[in-house]
């Protein structure tokens, strides 16, 4: 940005699609040349239009029942010791094998699979939130606020992620929660950066001008007129971040800073069967798979979301 | 310009320090260095008493962490707590490791994410296209330590197996055959490759859609069809008039990711057991080692602060459109 105030390029590094510099200014001109129907309809049109990211979608959802129902599909719990069958191959006992405490390797990913979906979208959802809060009210009010808040941005963004969580790591103990709230509390910047330079621009347009002249109160004209105008981008940074957070949580779990052992989650079984990897492939194949098949079918709904969503912003197709 | 370089400067100081007192009480509110020692029925309390004095536990938290950061500032970072081992010797020595992992994965990912950018923008929707896309979609997508631990299977376990070989192609830990003397290229390379693909991947990633889609918004503009109208083959056109331009966003982002690289790779370096910042920041973290934490992440931060400062004039430079005030 050319006023010098520190803006860094778009923070999303992880968003496959994202790739254009500046921020869309809105979404306003949706559909114009299609008459008659609902942004709503429309936006469905679109989405429905990108093959991967509907199949992404069923998928996702098979991932996700499969993963709410693992009490009733996993053939075992997920702590349930089989010490006859230790360290054994993948069979039709145990679908994925057992790991050295002759755990069966399947009902752990399924319970692991909730850690995973749990944090991706409580952070998404949390961060979301915050991050469109903040970077609002940022970007609506500006003066102070809006210095302090681009401040801590500036700091969080000075301190590469990993080492911001590990740091953080120490002061909780490693449940689910504590892992939602610690990545939330660092995960908004983006969005709250990318929510303000919405609302910089969107807050001298016309119809803004328009509300305020029929007496629309802040919070009338914040919420009602600004928001819904930069749901679009919101909605698919909000994805992205499950992707992010999904990742994210594996990475610090696989580390030793994440969800703590005996809970399993997709980062700690890989760690557990990291030291045994060249005699159990399979203990390091199968969770690793699982995380890519869910982060890729997140990215690739991301990318359908922009598509339907975000129509301004310059379309680079996948 | 220079104006601008300079309170871009002083911002940043306030900046470091903020973070130096949240670190600063996060590691001393979690850790005792003398936890270990007082389980010991041996050490007597008047040495408890005069270890944690040497230490400075026994001053307050502000008078620690001024003494601390007094002595930061002077360049004396001190010992680590555990060891006698010098923090500045250790985080030099991790530096220097992860530069020459950083750099070279980062060197690769920038000469092919250029060329497979400016491919994949020219030869729009063909196959080309298509495929590097949805290679970018997947390592964006793929959990990077599962990524390295596919590679170490593979090379130090599948490909031995089938291909009869001696001894691996690419060794899977370490930045040394163990035992070896003096400095042998081959060898450090054989090292280096697998973790030096893991980076590079990743920024490939980034940096081909970054290329393409700047590459793609050249190709449309006004100038390009002027370079063609007058008459210039379609090679020069693309790289002299095309490339050109294109490559401006990308070399911010560059540097940017550059700066990043001086705090190491912390997955890759742990299971590739390089010696570099990532590793040393993870093994401190799992100490509780603060003397060699908190020098970790000021210095960490100021090369991001000090790339970032740079991405923004590069690109004042590179774009005569950009003022900065």
């Amino acid at each position: 940005m050319p006023d010098g105030t520190g803006d860094h390029p778009p923070a999303m590094v992880l968003s496959p699609v994202s790739t254009s510099v500046e921020a869309p200014t809105s979404t306003e001109a949706l559909g114009l040349e299609e008459h008659g129907l609902s942004q709503r309809t429309l936006a469905w049109r679109r989405f429905r239009r990108h093959k991967l990211a509907m199949a992404s979608l069923v998928l996702l959802t098979l991932i996700a029942l499969v993963t709410i129902f693992a009490s009733v599909i996993a053939p075992y719990g997920f702590s349930e010791q089989h010490l006859e069958d230790t360290l054994s191959g993948p069979s039709a006992k145990h679908l994925l094998g057992t790991d050295t405490l002759g755990r069966d390797e399947f009902s752990r990913l399924l319970y692991g699979g909730r850690v995973s979906l749990l944090v991706g979208l409580g952070v998404a959802l949390s961060s979301g939130v915050l991050g469109t809060l903040i970077g609002a009210a940022a970007g609506f009010y500006g003066g102070r606020l809006d210095n302090i808040v681009m401040r801590i941005t500036d700091l969080v963004l000075a301190i590469p992620l990993l080492v911001i969580l590990i740091i953080a790591s120490r002061v909780t103990s490693g449940g689910i929660l504590d892992i939602v709230v610690v990545l939330s509390l660092f995960l908004w910047t983006p969005l709250a950066r990318i929510v303000r330079g919405l609302f910089l621009s969107l807050k001298e347009k016309e119809f803004i001008e328009a509300a305020r002249m029929i007496g629309a109160s802040n919070r009338r004209i914040i919420f009602r007129h600004l928001v819904p105008n930069t749901l679009g981008v919101i909605i698919v940074n909000v994805t992205l971040t499950v992707a992010l957070a999904i990742l994210t949580e594996s990475l610090l779990s696989f580390l030793g800073f994440g969800i703590q052992p005996p809970t399993p989650s997709w980062g700690n079984m890989l760690e557990d069967g990291r030291g045994l990897m060249t005699l159990a492939g399979w203990l390091v194949w199968f969770p690793g798979a699982a995380i890519l098949l869910t982060v890729l079918c997140v990215n690739f709904l991301g990318d359908g979301l922009r598509d339907a969503l975000d129509p301004t912003q310059r379309r680079v197709r996948a | 310009m220079l104006r601008f370089i300079v309170r871009r400067a002083l911002i940043s100081i306030p900046l470091l320090l903020v973070a130096s007192v949240l670190v600063f009480t996060v590691m001393h509110l979690t850790t005792d260095p003398t936890a270990g020692l007082r389980v010991n029925p041996r050490i007597s309390a008047a040495d408890m008493q005069r270890y944690r004095h040497d230490l400075g536990l026994d001053k307050s938290g502000p008078a620690q962490y001024f003494a601390w950061l007094g002595n930061f500032v002077q360049g004396k970072w001190g010992t680590s707590l555990f060891t006698n081992i010098s923090v500045s010797a250790q985080i030099r020595e991790a530096l220097v490791n992860s530069m020459v992992l950083g750099v070279t994965g980062f060197a690769i990912a920038l000469l092919l994410g250029v060329t497979i950018g400016v491919i994949a923008a020219v030869r729009q929707y063909s196959v080309f296209d298509y495929l590097a896309t949805s290679g970018a979609f997947v390592a964006l997508s793929i959990p990077v330590f599962w990524f390295a631990l596919i590679l170490q299977l593979l090379f130090g376990l599948y490909l031995v197996r089938w291909l009869h070989l001696p001894e691996p192609i690419f060794f899977t830990a370490g930045m040394v055959q163990p035992g070896s003397q003096g400095f042998e290229l081959v060898d450090r390379l054989r090292h280096l490759a697998l973790p030096a693909i893991v980076l590079a991947v990743q920024l490939l990633a980034v940096y081909s859609r970054y290329m393409r889609a700047s590459m793609l918004e050249v190709l449309n503009s006004d100038y390009l069809r002027t370079a063609r109208a007058k008459g210039l083959r379609e090679r020069r056109v693309i790289v002299h008039h095309g490339m050109r331009n294109a490559l401006i966003p990308i070399t911010t982002q560059a540097a940017i990711d550059l700066g990043g690289l001086a705090g190491g790779l912390i997955a890759t370096e742990a299971i590739f057991q390089w010696p570099g910042m990532g590793a040393l920041f993870v093994r401190v973290m799992g100490d509780g080692d603060y003397a060699i934490a908190l020098p970790w992440v000021m210095l960490t931060m100021a090369f991001v602060i000090v790339f970032n400062l740079v991405a923004d004039i590069l690109y004042a430079v590179l774009d005569p459109r950009i003022r900065y005030a």
